[in-house]
């Protein structure tokens, strides 16, 4: 069931928030279950046959956690610790690395092992990656016992058990602990929709009107693109990507808040960013902050010398790229990504020791530029199917199958066309109307990417979303600040109308694949 | 953060809100049943407002299944874009005939679309006297193993639930009023006649911009690139017929099972296209596929078949060169798609008004003529002339 959906809006919703709240009347634990069982279904919905998955990950990873938690820092916990998260691992190895593995075997060693053909549980990342993280605090000694329950709804919770953001117990169980969330507040309720409002105007409106765009260059079968086609298509699946996950986050911090629970912030205008280290700051903060406190800082972090931190950096980056998918092409991606910060940690280091310096704005400006160049180069690996429509899409931006504008538009540029004809720049037949659109559709994103305050940065004054002290500071509000007034719940209901207008064929959320 | 036990800010808020919601889908949905921009609900035209209907892809069958079903027409011009384009219902040979004449006719679809369509006119106890079938020889080509046709007929479509979620209440719905209000003072706009025929008119403007050539040059590299990915056969995949046979040989059965008078046609390409073909390798299996037709056509009692792809002074219009954009050529929009005038020909020719233009197929004559036609697309490509040297740059084109 996808949050874009009739089935979703018009009969999962309300019926989970009527059951919710009046099953909370009866007590928490009431209201809980109704909630945990609700998301179970939610789970079904998707693909009943790992049901049964999900729920014996729950109770052994509940079970161990219980047990380390009794025991913190004991040689007895680390050996359940080890085993657990070990467990883990090989299950989220089985279901998701096993056939990259024989294929990639079978490739290098010219064997002939047969691919199992494993179908993926949606999910599992997210479930995994969450459970792990309790398992590491249990043996931390961060883990206070609570009711199975919630721990049932902190994994299973429906607004982030598919696709995130990657929820830490801490932040998670006392708000099902707290009495006030199982009673029904107009506050929750005019945040929430509107914080779900902003997400799926992003998600239906803008990342699904660029995804067109896109597709065509990422092809296997298409021609090898020109640069204006390379770049046009690249742009559209960077800015498609942004506000599908984006629209996502915000539709599940949407959600929750309706129930009362806040969930952490996962995006923070991450095309904005300055260098690459803020990229990911504000990109998928909840999975780097997991990356960080459970695989760059048990690596060593910087604490054994600059070359340690780069190696920790790439290691930390390439399985963060390999969590996304069990393929080459996001390897690469991932190493592309920790190269960039290696590079960036370097440059900083450098900077640091130069007398000179530019200008803060020139700064600023060739630091987002650099940055966003970077990422989009860097998400060709990420979004092309193959590596060889990869680098051929990648040989595309870098111009080697020359540049070519439709002829309709190369013959109204005047003296510009002679100027561009001199250049090497020629024309082709066709495509002139969906060129003028994906130009148009990059432009409008660029826009509001670059320019207009985010989902958080409009919601600031009512605490839209849970803050980690380690990442970035929350925005402060804008001048478009939302306030509970007519003016605004016009412009919402207006946001909200047009998604629904636009509800009638859903597409999933990329990060579902995930 | 401001308090949130202040209660009335937050429900006036929410009841805005879902006013708002509420009141703009509601204008939304009323404005489509208004309009009515694809003719769906039969909701009555308004001047200035709704009664030029703007040419809508999508839910094509629908309308035009609507369309038909309230006219209950007694001839039916049946095929793809070609015959869209090319035949006007409201030709005066119909009402010769009294005939009420529509055109059913998609884009793009193929002739199990037909045999559909023609079900259901026949179940609505419309079933026509005359049916006119366009026949596609690119259908009939490389096709994969045909699936056994269907027994029972689909139910026709109707305005139903995921109609008004996808063309009501929905985005595009509010962009088809748009479009729908914005055609009644559009110069030339995209737009489909009541009988559904589709004049093309947006094309006037686009050729005035760029010319015939261009609209000519474009779909040829379109056509090579699509031909070259089809595999050069007539049969199946698994040897056996294609589907677009089976379709062909299903109309052909149930609409003379009904005593209508079937005219299959084979659609005037413009000479590029043969040239094309012959190019390819593949003007032997054109040949072969006409002599298909005829022989599908003769198992059934009351089918005629009219062959208009022959070069002629009519398919050999010439196209104007690169950078004209004054010319309008009388006959072609490009090489695959005719102008009424030229499908005004063919039809005239049909009901015996003809000045020679096409040839209808017969058992006397097919052997001869499909010799003939062959020789004479042969001769072009070995003299030299403007549309040779055309063909040539665009094979060397496609070869670079």
């Amino acid at each position: 069931m996808l949050f874009n959906s009739y089935s979703f809006l018009l009969a999962y919703l309300p019926v989970t928030l009527l059951g919710f709240f009046l099953l909370g009347r009866l007590g928490k634990g009431a209201g809980a279950t109704w909630l945990a069982a609700c998301s179970l279904f939610f789970y079904a919905w998707w693909d009943y046959r790992y049901l049964a998955l999900l729920l014996a990950s729950i109770c052994a990873n509940y079970l161990a956690g219980s047990y380390i938690a009794r025991c913190p820092g004991t040689r007895r916990g680390q050996r359940m610790l080890t085993l657990a998260v070990v467990a883990n691992l090989v299950l989220l190895g089985y279901y998701k690395y096993a056939d990259f593995f024989l294929g990639s075997a079978n490739a290098l060693l010219g064997t002939d092992w047969p691919i199992l053909g494993i179908i993926l549980p949606i999910g599992i990342s997210f479930f995994t990656f969450t459970q792990i993280a309790f398992l590491a605090d249990a043996y931390a000694g961060k883990v206070t016992e609570y009711r199975f329950v919630y721990y049932v709804l902190f994994v299973t919770y429906f607004p982030h058990l598919i696709a995130g953001p990657v929820l830490h117990h801490k932040e998670m169980m006392p708000q099902f602990d707290e009495d006030r969330n199982y009673r029904p507040d107009a506050a929750n309720f005019a945040v929430g929709l509107t914080i779900f409002a902003i997400g799926l105007a992003k998600k239906v409106l803008i990342a699904d009107s660029l995804a067109g765009y896109a597709a065509p260059t990422f092809d296997p079968r298409a021609d090898a693109p020109s640069l204006f086609l390379a770049w046009g298509g690249t742009l559209a699946y960077t800015f498609q990507l942004y506000f599908d996950f984006s629209g996502y986050s915000d539709m599940a911090i949407g959600l929750s808040r309706m129930f009362g629970v806040r969930l952490p912030l996962n995006f923070n205008s991450p095309y904005k960013a300055r260098n690459i280290t803020e990229f990911w700051r504000r990109w998928h903060m909840t999975l780097s902050r997991f990356l960080r406190d459970y695989l760059y800082i048990p690596l060593g972090g910087n604490r054994h010398g600059p070359l340690r931190r780069h190696l920790n950096l790439l290691a930390t980056m390439v399985l963060g790229g390999l969590w996304h998918g069990a393929g080459w092409n996001f390897v690469i991606w991932g190493a592309l990504h920790g190269g960039f910060l290696v590079i960036n940690h370097a440059w900083q280091d450098v900077c640091r020791r130069l007398p000179l310096h530019l200008p803060p704005r020139a700064g600023r400006f060739l630091g987002i530029a650099l940055t966003f160049l970077c990422v989009v180069f860097a998400w060709v690996y990420f979004r092309a199917p193959d590596l060889a429509t990869a680098n051929r899409v990648v040989a595309g931006m870098l111009g080697q199958f020359g540049a070519a504008l439709p002829e309709p538009i190369l013959s109204r540029l005047g003296p510009l066309k002679d100027a561009l004809e001199n250049l090497g720049v020629v024309n082709y037949l066709g495509g002139g109307t969906v060129f003028v659109e994906t130009w148009l559709w990059v432009g409008t994103a660029a826009l509001l990417a670059f320019l207009a305050p985010n989902t958080q940065e409009i919601m600031a004054r009512f605490e839209p979303a849970l803050s980690d002290a380690g990442q970035l500071a929350p925005p402060p509000p804008t001048r478009l600040g939302w306030q509970p007034r007519r003016r605004h719940a016009l412009a919402v209901g207006l946001l909200l109308a047009l998604g629904v207008l636009a509800l009638s064929r859903p597409t999933e959320f990329l990060y579902f694949q995930f | 953060m401001d308090s949130p036990t202040l209660s009335h800010p937050w429900a006036r808020y929410l009841r805005w809100l879902a006013g708002t919601l509420i009141g703009l889908l509601a204008a939304v949905g009323g404005l489509n049943l208004l309009a009515d921009p694809l003719g769906v609900f039969g909701t009555p035209r308004i001047p200035g407002f709704s009664a030029t209907k703007p040419y809508i892809y999508h839910h094509q069958e629908l309308a035009r299944w609507q369309a038909a079903r309230r006219l209950c027409p007694t001839a039916g011009i049946f095929g793809n874009s070609r015959a869209e384009i090319g035949f006007d219902p409201e030709h005066p040979v119909f009402a010769a005939r009294s005939l009420s004449a529509f055109n059913h006719a998609i884009p793009g679809s193929g002739g199990n679309t037909a045999v559909a369509q023609l079900g259901w006119l026949q179940a609505a106890g419309c079933a026509p006297k005359i049916a006119i079938l366009g026949v596609e020889f690119f259908e009939f080509l490389g096709g994969p193993a045909a699936v056994p046709a269907a027994t029972q007929l689909s139910p026709a479509p109707r305005p139903d639930s995921a109609y008004f979620a996808e063309a009501v209440l929905s985005i595009i719905g509010l962009r088809d009023v748009a479009n729908t209000i914005a055609t009644q003072r559009a110069h030339n706009p995209p737009t489909t006649t009541s009988r559904g025929f589709n004049p093309l008119l947006q094309a006037i403007g686009e050729i005035e911009a760029s010319g015939h050539y261009l609209a000519f040059r474009q779909r040829a590299q379109e056509n090579l690139r699509m031909w070259r990915q089809k595999a050069p056969r007539l049969h199946a995949a698994d040897g056996g017929i294609t589907a677009g046979q089976q379709a062909v040989e299903t109309f052909l059965a149930r609409a003379t099972a009904s005593g209508a008078t079937v005219h299959v046609l084979i659609y005037p390409y413009h000479a590029q296209i043969r040239l094309m073909q012959e190019r390819l390798g593949l003007g032997g299996l054109f040949t072969d596929w006409k002599k298909r037709i005829f022989e599908l056509a003769a198992r059934h009692p009351g089918v005629r078949v009219w062959d208009f792809s022959g070069i002629g002074p009519e398919t050999l219009e010439a196209i104007p060169p690169r950078g004209d954009r004054t010319t309008s050529m009388a006959y072609y929009w490009e090489a695959g798609h005719f102008k009424k005038a030229l499908g005004d020909k063919a039809l005239e020719r049909l009901f015996g008004r003809g000045d020679g233009f096409g040839i209808e197929l017969r058992p006397d004559n097919i052997d001869a003529w499909l010799a003939e036609d062959r020789r004479r697309v042969q001769a072009q490509l070995s003299t030299p002339s403007a549309l040779r040297d055309d063909v040539d740059e665009l094979f060397a084109q496609a070869r670079r």
